[in-house]
């Protein structure tokens, strides 16, 4: 089953990587939210950086958990999954592959936004500091794509704004509630 | 033992029966199952391919039971579905190198032989390096069968293998199939292309809302039908036709008759037009074919409702 699961998810790496767009948008924007977040935003004072970095790592893993799942209603919408339910490897190396591709994914996007933060001036920590939070990280990814992937399994389309299709909306309606509910907005307005 | 072996296989979505009690026996042959859109061709291979569970009936690849051996099924059988699924964002190697790893392949030398083997006979050796997205039509079918013949199945499902594809294409697709055909392997075909059907299958089956209506070698399934007349006129049916001729339709100036012999009745349909001072254009005979029989089992019938989704994406791929 191994053998399967690792095909998959290098097929998924190989597609990610060559879409220069996917990649930008996947390590850029948690990034540009950091620095707007946490160095733009009047009212910046010492150590905002430091509190806001791990919340933006966490944030950013679990966006690209349940976005993640989206890579698999694409799958079944143009037609590969029907090609690989149809391949002898267990099916269950399907889900496996595809949450090992996001929680990686994730991950880089994850250490794009440490070394930024870092550029942009948050402490820099012990080794044993990073490693620990990009383990817990990388569980905490497994866990969402785990969840994002079961969800887009149930799903039957993800065009949005049809009646059987309500990923993107429900994925999307909590971001900018999400984003308004931090007291750096708060504090930023307030002033 | 078949190849392919159904009893009493029977699907049913929402209280409507898709595939109604289908008994089928196909081995070491091009199986060709021909009907409508809606009529349960899909849902059949579906079935057989393990991608739906049937609600009755029993049905074995390979002699392994689709519900209860899905895995043997899998494994001795490879399906290229109706949506032409090749990776755009990877080369033709490496779409073929990703099924042969689904498919087991696990030495590194025997899995470079067996997709260098396959991309060679679907004549895309010289193009294996390049991303798909710059491919064809014809050559991303070929690849997907390149796909599916990367761990030598003993039994091929196509669905609907020529769907969009140019004459030149559809040719070499067919082609590629019958020399499959020749190795041994059991190919099972489902095609609205009648034409194709007669000319490649070695034997059909006509489904209609989920019922096999005929089955046998188009020589066979058209041995039963009489000549086809064609005669081009301004002036309608004649009054008075000879004897063993019957009108089957009068559409766009275009009378069409059946007759037995079909070359003794056509001077005699003639002379009742010049009898009758009708004007004649052209005329011209014909022996049945294949669309006669579908035409006649299926008759004019209601057209499948239209998918929206299935749509988009089709628009989305190219």
């Amino acid at each position: 089953m191994i053998y399967g699961v690792l095909a998959y998810a290098q097929r998924d790496l190989r597609r990610w990587i060559r879409s220069p767009m996917n990649v930008i948008s996947t390590l850029v924007m948690p990034a540009a939210w950091l620095i707007f977040m946490g160095v733009v935003l009047p009212g910046t004072d010492k150590g905002y950086l430091d509190f806001i970095t791990p919340g933006v790592l966490v944030m950013t893993m679990l966006n690209a958990g349940l976005f993640g799942g989206s890579s698999l209603m694409f799958d079944k919408v143009l037609g590969y999954l029907d090609k690989f339910l149809a391949a002898p490897t267990p099916r269950e190396s399907i889900l496996a592959g595809k949450i090992i591709f996001i929680t990686v994914r994730g991950l880089l996007q994850a250490l794009v936004i440490q070394i930024i933060a870092i550029l942009v001036g948050a402490t820099v920590l012990s080794l044993w500091a990073y490693i620990a939070t990009f383990a817990i990280l990388a569980l905490f990814g497994v866990f969402v794509a785990s969840f994002g992937t079961t969800i887009a399994c149930t799903w039957e389309s993800m065009i949005p704004m049809r009646p059987p299709s309500p990923s993107c909306r429900c994925l999307c309606i909590w971001h900018l509630p999400l984003c308004c509910a931090t007291n750096r907005c708060r504090r930023s307005f307030s002033t | 033992m078949n190849a392919i072996e159904t009893n009493g296989l029977t699907k049913v979505y929402e209280g409507s029966a898709v595939v109604k009690g289908l008994d089928l026996r196909v081995n070491g042959e091009i199986y060709g199952l021909l009907g409508p859109n809606g009529s349960g061709k899909t849902t059949t291979v579906n079935m057989l391919t393990t991608l739906v569970r049937p609600t009755s009936g029993t049905a074995s690849v390979c002699g392994h039971d689709v519900t209860k051996d899905s895995a043997g099924v899998r494994r001795s059988m490879s399906y290229v579905p109706q949506d032409m699924a090749v990776d755009i964002r990877l080369t033709g190697w490496e779409n073929v190198e990703l099924f042969a790893k689904l498919y087991g392949i696990k030495d590194k030398t025997e899995r470079r032989e067996r997709i260098e083997y396959v991309l060679d006979i679907m004549n895309l050796t010289d193009r294996a390096g390049d991303m798909t997205k710059k491919y064809s039509g014809g050559m991303r079918r070929r690849l997907e069968l390149a796909q599916a013949l990367v761990h030598r199945p003993e039994v091929l499902f196509l669905d609907e293998p020529t769907v969009g594809l140019d004459v030149t294409s559809r040719r070499s697709i067919w082609e590629y199939i019958t020399k499959l055909r020749g190795s041994g392997m059991t190919i099972f075909v489902t095609t609205h292309q009648m034409d194709e059907a007669e000319r490649y299958c070695d034997r059909v089956g006509i489904l209609k809302k989920g019922v096999l209506l005929n089955e046998g070698t188009p020589g066979e399934l058209t041995s039963g039908l009489e000549d086809v007349v064609i005669v081009r006129t301004d002036s309608g049916l004649p009054r008075n036709l000879p004897d063993g001729v019957t009108p089957v339709k009068l559409e766009n100036g275009e009378a069409v008759f059946s007759a037995s012999d079909g070359a003794d009745s056509l001077d005699a349909i003639l002379d009742s037009y010049k009898a009758e001072g009708g004007k004649v254009f052209s005329a011209s005979v014909r022996g049945p074919t294949l669309e006669d029989v579908y035409m006649q089992a299926i008759g004019p019938g209601e057209e499948a409702p239209f998918d929206e989704d299935r749509f988009r994406n089709m628009m989305r791929r190219r």
